[in-house]
């Protein structure tokens, strides 16, 4: 037994002796530690694992990943939002309504030139029916005094701003006729005889041979034709859709006298009495050549129909 | 309390906040343990030294990516020094104490400035690593993170994957053989 102890003893010796000889130098682990500690606390190290590249070109800007998806997700959740408060289409006094016109905004801002009067109309109308619906809303008024008059003081100040933004999307409609669906109805002279005159004559014989085949000479002035047609039509339509509202809105605000009418409103009827007679005046030759070429081609059958409408009239 | 399972893991979490408390207490508790670990698989000081340098590195690198929900800190943490480990032995094709080759002993003996190299302690130090070298792989690393590195069975438990009734016979058999050595 005391032969196993020490034997016990000595071999726990050897070991400790051992250990002993294993262990790290004092000034070492002094180094390290001073080394291990200054990059533990080094904030740029700290947070390396939680980043995310987020712009490809520039893979050293980085944000902490948490922070990345938290916007991601609010991104997405307020594009949902958006998308449901324009398809609503709701009212001014739901709390969505400012997330619509955001919406209304970058849809504007994100649209090609040539689609931005079509959705300046669209929000003109709506702002129309939004008009039409505070006044509703201010007859029905209920309650004490003092709560209505506070109504009565918002809806007045919501009536200003929609009032405001109908003029400004009307306006925009405007100018977009006058500078560039008709830019030589409003600026220029009317195009010369030559070039309106003889296209229908070869178009004509066309119509009486079907087998004839364009010439080079024909195609530019035929597809000049049928874009100048499409545009005084478009200008048309636009200008008697705005006259519309002009006058749904002069309706609703009792300015049924023209005298009344306040400048802006006579400036934008102005602007759009030119383009509606120049299309009524010129309407038999150009409708005609432009429904001879409809025919030949088979295309547009819709504004065809509106022509033959307007013939008719 | 499980200091070894619950501990380390609040110390980490602290860590990965960039606590320099207690990133002093893993530094304080880990680093003789793993320098012991490195010294006696390489058998030589300065090795041993960056290699316990680049552990508590990689540790710094890889502390975002540490769940206490998937295990303890500090068996993840061992799990980082033995690849570390092996990774060393890839680039340096250096030579753990298991080699044959008497140079690993002599640089061990040799780089040794921490105690009084007597010789008859020299002796017995090499008595011992001779013995050792005799052990299988397993059992080398076994005495170098038990006797070593002061691991307990249930650390070793977690880190070798081994049931701690398994280990306590590995390590009663390293002792008898180590006592039938030096009688």
């Amino acid at each position: 037994m005391i032969k196993y102890l020490r034997e016990n003893l000595k071999t726990r010796k050897r070991l400790r002796l051992l250990k002993k000889y294993f262990e790290p130098r004092k000034e070492f682990l002094k180094e390290a530690k001073i080394l291990f500690l200054h990059k533990a606390t080094a904030k740029d190290i700290k947070l390396t694992r939680s980043r995310v590249s987020v712009f490809p070109l520039f893979p050293s800007l980085k944000i902490p990943a948490y922070a990345f998806a938290s916007v991601m997700l609010l991104l997405v959740m307020s594009a949902g939002t958006i998308a449901l408060a324009e398809k609503q289409n709701v009212s001014p006094e739901n709390p969505l309504y400012n997330l619509k016109r955001v919406g209304e905004k970058m849809q504007v801002q994100l649209a090609p030139e040539t689609q931005k009067t079509g959705l300046h109309q669209k929000f003109a109308k709506r702002r129309l029916e939004e008009i039409r619906h505070i006044k509703s809303e201010i007859q029905k008024t209920d309650g004490d005094e003092y709560s209505r008059r506070k109504l009565a003081e918002k809806q007045q100040k919501t009536l200003e701003e929609l009032n405001k933004d109908f003029r400004k999307d009307v306006t925009f409609v405007i100018e977009t006729i006058e500078v560039q669906i008709m830019p030589e109805e409003t600026t220029q002279a009317p195009a010369p005889p030559s070039v309106t005159e003889e296209p229908p004559k070869k178009i004509e014989t066309h119509e009486s041979q079907p087998e004839h085949i364009q010439t080079p000479e024909e195609i530019p002035i035929k597809n000049e034709i049928i874009s100048k047609s499409i545009a005084e039509k478009r200008a048309e339509n636009l200008c008697q859709s705005v006259l519309e509202m002009i006058g749904e809105h002069e309706e609703m605000e009792n300015n049924f006298d023209s005298r009344n009418s306040d400048s802006n409103w006579r400036e934008i009827k102005n602007k759009c009495s030119p383009v509606l007679e120049k299309n009524n005046k010129s309407g038999d030759n150009g409708q005609k050549k432009f429904k001879k070429i409809e025919n030949n081609d088979g295309k547009n059958k819709s504004e065809r129909n509106d022509q033959n409408d307007n013939d008719e009239d | 309390m499980d200091l070894f399972t619950t501990d380390f893991n609040k110390e980490a979490e602290k860590l990965k906040n960039g606590d320099k408390n207690a990133a002093g207490k893993i530094f304080n508790h880990f680093s003789p343990k793993i320098f012991s670990f490195f010294m006696t698989r390489t058998a030589q000081r300065e090795t041993a030294e960056d290699l316990t340098q680049e552990v508590f590195l990689k540790l710094l690198d890889k502390i975002g990516t540490f769940d206490k929900n998937l295990g303890g800190f500090s068996s993840w943490f061992w799990q980082i020094a033995k690849n570390t480990l092996i990774d060393h032995y890839r680039e340096k094709k250096s030579f753990p104490i298991s080699d044959p080759d008497i140079a690993a002993k002599k640089s061990l003996i040799a780089n040794s400035g921490n105690m009084q190299k007597t010789a008859i302690e020299k002796s017995e130090v090499e008595e011992i690593i001779k013995i050792v070298k005799k052990f299988s792989d397993e059992e080398q690393e076994i005495f170098s993170l038990h006797f070593l590195s002061d691991l307990s069975y249930k650390e070793l438990s977690k880190m070798l994957n081994k049931s701690e009734g398994n280990l306590r016979v590995v390590v009663h058999r390293i002792i008898q053989r180590i006592r039938k050595s030096i009688k």
